[in-house]
């Protein structure tokens, strides 16, 4: 199991080849040459086009030393490295790559502005177009009211946010992106994950390395992890976290007899008695950004970074102000016909899992019901409104889940 | 290009909030408006000039080519360290046009800083002269020695080879007239070995005069057509004896001049006379000038002339012309305004040498490594100019003899390095000599392209190939 893990995973074997690792090592070594670590061990994996792939691996693990090696900072001692089928080094190749690195190294003297325009400036884009970019990419990251501060006096995560503007600068096609939520608060964090979920739309290949691995978690197609130089694993999130041999049903709040029979009813298919049952919760970043959110109606001010604006117009390569919509129309009509219809069979597939879930829920309600004559009148008025909420939060769910493409959460 | 003028940007922005540029251009601003009054010549118009031009540009030279050091090393090692440079070289720029872009911000900003030192200076001298009261005397001699660009003419060498060989055997003929075997003259090892030895005697000795005897010297190239109102100065420094200091003092002697003209009751012929200026006391171990006494028309002719000088001191036993220190002969050129010009377009030539030569060390070293490599390069570029120059009868009676490691050692580093105070041309401008093109461009060629350019594309070259994540100190 564990071999079969480290193996490269072909998530997508269709689509062009981002970037190719194949035996990639890389050894430090002391000013008389002689080894002094092996920080990358003959590692092989793949990425393409289209896919959001995780980094992930403790301190020393080697993942920032791979992140420098794809972009040229540090050159490989053996195996092959390619980025769209040419070496990292290739000045050619970086104009499709945009790179958030784990510190955001800026001239301390330049404002906002200035920043983002010397990076465009590196692209060798006309002044009109730089100053569209940078205006469109301070107000998506929320700094447009801070556009001739000198980022010097920026807080961490003001600097993280025009870190971030200036890897989008190009509109690139590869974008790595090292510790990108790093020193974010969490409004800025979901943005990063919502920016990352809207690149993956578009088509764009993302590599990310987080310690914080519910992020990775909520973003990646796929992850690998490194330790000690080598990977240990690599895989679709999918099949590397399910655990396949346990089950989760999730209802409104039960009545204690109810939960009880529901036990006597799995014990009966689980002998041995390895059961749990508690109440779900919600994640403390929904419950931080509910709050701010409710804040923000009552315009609360703050004198740091503001949430993030629209998504900046050249990224979506469309003029109208809903983004999203606009992604999701350029991503319809950028699809073949062969995509449109493997897109429909999804959305068939999603719709009929979700009915299937949606008719387990009821006949599980219904038995309860069934078994329990006095209900209607035991339930006090106050549970009922709770069970109502609890229902139309379920209903809520069922609906994301028939939107969502794939219709694979459950 | 964008690419390019945006890193030129950057960098002058960078050097403009640098805390140490701006103590070196505070430093500069004083060198220009309050050296001046710090300084004493010797009391006369010409000296607080020459003082002026020498010091107060030359200090602003010298303060412009360390901040030049400072912030080519700064801008450039300064971003490998601290990772900044990993943002840009992973943008669709080459890093050869990354260092080019940084070494061209250091480059402007510091031509643009000479160019205010410059304006500065000049305008600050034209308000001192038309404000000063000076008097017509003291206003000619600056006009015609200082505020000037006179061409500076060498005396002819002696051939010590062919004056060797005829002392060689003016000795073996005597030798043999007295009858006398020298065994030292039987072979030809010995008579070479006699040959040397007689070179170098006559080389250490060449430019004493002993009491009652006189040394001429022979100029050639001179302008072949100048006006009979043109002045030709002579510029000479007289030692007693060798140059201790406590034997100078004045000295009595005489200067002569050739005055050669077509004879016009003859057939043409062209004749020689001297003539000789009063015996007069003459200060020596100073740097002096007079104007030659006779028309230019009489004094050269077909571009070449003669000054002798007669030793009539008795109270010392031989007076001493350093090779180095004169007799020359000085014929203006051109005006003042355009030698300072020439003089601003070497030091120019200095700061991109120097910024190259920084940039390079920069490219592949620490900063303060950079900056230690660079001092020691211009240090041992300095010492190694002393090493050869300061040694008595320099050039040929060391270069013969090759007595000293330091003469080698220095002889050697000057081929190789180029030492900082090629590019230090105050002195003259002090001295109202001219800065020749054909100077400028062999100070361009020498220095610039042979000398710098290479290692810079060494630099570049290693810069290009480094690994850029592997030396900073963040990330």
């Amino acid at each position: 199991m564990a071999e079969a893990l480290k193996q490269p995973v072909q998530s997508a074997p269709d689509r062009p080849v981002v970037v190719s690792a194949v035996g990639l090592t890389k050894v430090f070594r002391d000013f008389w040459n002689r080894p002094k670590a092996k920080a990358v061990n003959d590692i092989d994996f793949e990425v393409r086009e289209g896919e959001v792939v995780g980094l992930l691996g403790p301190n020393g693990s080697g993942k920032s030393t791979t992140v420098k090696m794809l972009l040229g900072l540090l050159y490989p001692t053996g195996g092959r490295l390619t980025v769209f089928g040419k070496s990292p080094r290739d000045v050619e190749n970086k104009k499709l790559i945009g790179y958030l690195p784990e510190e955001t190294y800026l001239y301390k003297y330049l404002t906002a502005f200035e920043t983002l325009d010397f990076f465009a400036s590196l692209f060798g884009l006309s002044k009109e177009e730089r100053t569209r970019r940078c205006d469109q990419l301070l107000n998506m990251v929320g700094l447009a009211h801070a556009r001739n501060r000198p980022v010097g006096e920026f807080s961490k995560g003001m600097a993280r946010r025009i870190g971030l503007a200036q890897a989008m600068i190009n509109d690139p096609a590869f974008l790595i992106l090292d510790e990108p939520t790093s020193g974010l608060d969490p409004l800025g964090c979901r943005e990063v994950k919502d920016l990352i979920k809207l690149l993956k739309k578009r088509g764009k290949t993302v590599i990310v390395t987080s310690h914080l691995l519910s992020d990775v978690e909520e973003v990646c197609d796929r992850i690998i992890v490194l330790y000690g130089g080598r990977i240990r694993a690599n895989g679709g999130m999918e099949d590397l976290l399910t655990i396949r041999t346990n089950d989760t049903i999730t209802v409104p709040r039960l009545p204690e007899d109810a939960l009880a029979r529901i036990r006597e009813i799995v014990r009966e298919s689980v002998p041995d008695g390895e059961m749990s049952v508690r109440h779900p919760h919600m994640s403390l970043e929904d419950f931080f950004v509910d709050i701010v959110n409710e804040a923000k109606k009552e315009s609360l001010e703050t004198s740091g970074s503001r949430s993030g604006g629209a998504i900046a117009e050249y990224l979506t390569g469309d003029k109208e102000k809903d983004a999203k919509a606009v992604l999701d129309s350029l991503t319809r009509e950028e699809e073949t016909p062969a995509q449109t219809l493997e897109r429909k069979m999804e959305a068939d597939a999603a719709k009929a899992a979700a009915d299937a879930a949606k008719r387990k829920q009821d006949e599980l309600f219904a038995s309860l019901q069934a078994s329990d004559p006095v209900s209607g009148e035991e339930k006090s008025r106050q549970e009922r409104e709770e069970i109502e909420a609890k229902m139309s939060e379920a209903n809520r769910k069922l609906k994301d889940l028939l939107k969502s493409p794939g219709g694979k959460k459950d | 290009m964008t690419a390019f003028l945006a890193i030129v940007k950057l960098t002058i922005r960078s050097a403009v909030r640098s805390h140490i540029f701006r103590l070196l251009l505070i430093l500069l601003l004083l060198s220009i408006f309050l050296l001046p009054f710090t300084l004493m010549g010797d009391g006369t118009p010409k000296g607080e000039v020459q003082i002026f031009l020498q010091y107060c540009l030359g200090f602003a030279e010298f303060i412009l080519c360390l901040s030049s050091v400072w912030l080519a090393c700064s801008e450039i090692s300064t971003d490998v360290e601290n990772a900044q440079i990993h943002m840009i070289v992973v943008k669709p720029v080459r890093r050869a046009v990354v260092l080019l872009g940084k070494y061209a911000g250091v480059v402007l900003i510091h031509l643009f800083l000479l160019l205010i030192a410059a304006v500065a200076v000049y305008v600050f001298l034209s308000f001192r002269l038309s404000t000063s009261d000076i008097s017509e005397q003291d206003r000619t001699m600056l006009q015609e020695q200082v505020l000037t660009a006179r061409a500076l003419y060498r005396p002819v060498r002696p051939d010590f080879n062919a004056m060797a060989q005829e002392e060689l055997d003016r000795r073996i003929a005597e030798a043999k007239g007295h009858g006398q075997d020298v065994v030292q003259y039987r072979d030809d090892l010995g008579r070479q070995e006699a040959f040397r030895e007689i070179r170098k005697e006559l080389i250490a000795t060449y430019g004493l005069i002993s009491e009652n005897e006189s040394l001429f010297w022979q100029f050639e190239g001179l302008p072949k057509h100048l006006d009979d109102d043109d002045v030709i100065f002579l510029r000479y420094t007289i030692y007693v004896n060798r140059y201790y200091i406590q034997d100078q003092n004045s000295v009595r002697g005489q200067w002569a001049f050739a005055a050669t003209y077509v004879r016009s009751d003859d057939d043409g012929n062209v004749v020689t006379d001297l003539v000789a200026m009063p015996e007069d006391d003459y200060l020596t171990a100073a740097q002096n000038e007079m104007v030659v006494p006779l028309r230019t028309s009489y004094f050269v002719y077909d571009g070449r002339a003669e000054v002798g000088f007669l030793n009539k001191d008795t109270k010392t036993s031989e007076l001493n012309f350093e090779e180095g220190r004169g007799p020359f002969l000085l014929v203006r050129e051109t005006g003042f305004f355009s030698n300072y010009c020439r003089a601003i377009l070497v030091m120019a030539i200095g700061i991109l040498s120097i910024t190259l030569l920084a940039s390079a060390v920069a490219a592949c070293m620490s900063l303060p490594i950079a900056i230690f490599a660079t001092a020691a390069y211009m240090l041992v570029g300095a010492l190694a100019n002393y090493m050869v120059t300061s040694l008595p009868n320099v050039t040929e009676f060391q270069a013969e003899t090759k007595v000293t490691f330091g003469y080698r050692f220095g002889d050697l580093m000057l081929n190789l390095i180029v030492p900082l105070q090629d590019f230090f041309v105050t002195g003259y401008l002090a001295n109202g000599e001219l800065v020749s093109f054909p100077f400028i461009g062999l100070l361009f060629a020498k220095d610039f392209i042979l000398r710098m350019l290479p290692v810079f594309l060494l630099g570049a070259w290693i810069y290009t190939r480094r690994e850029l994540a592997l030396v900073s100190k963040r990330g």
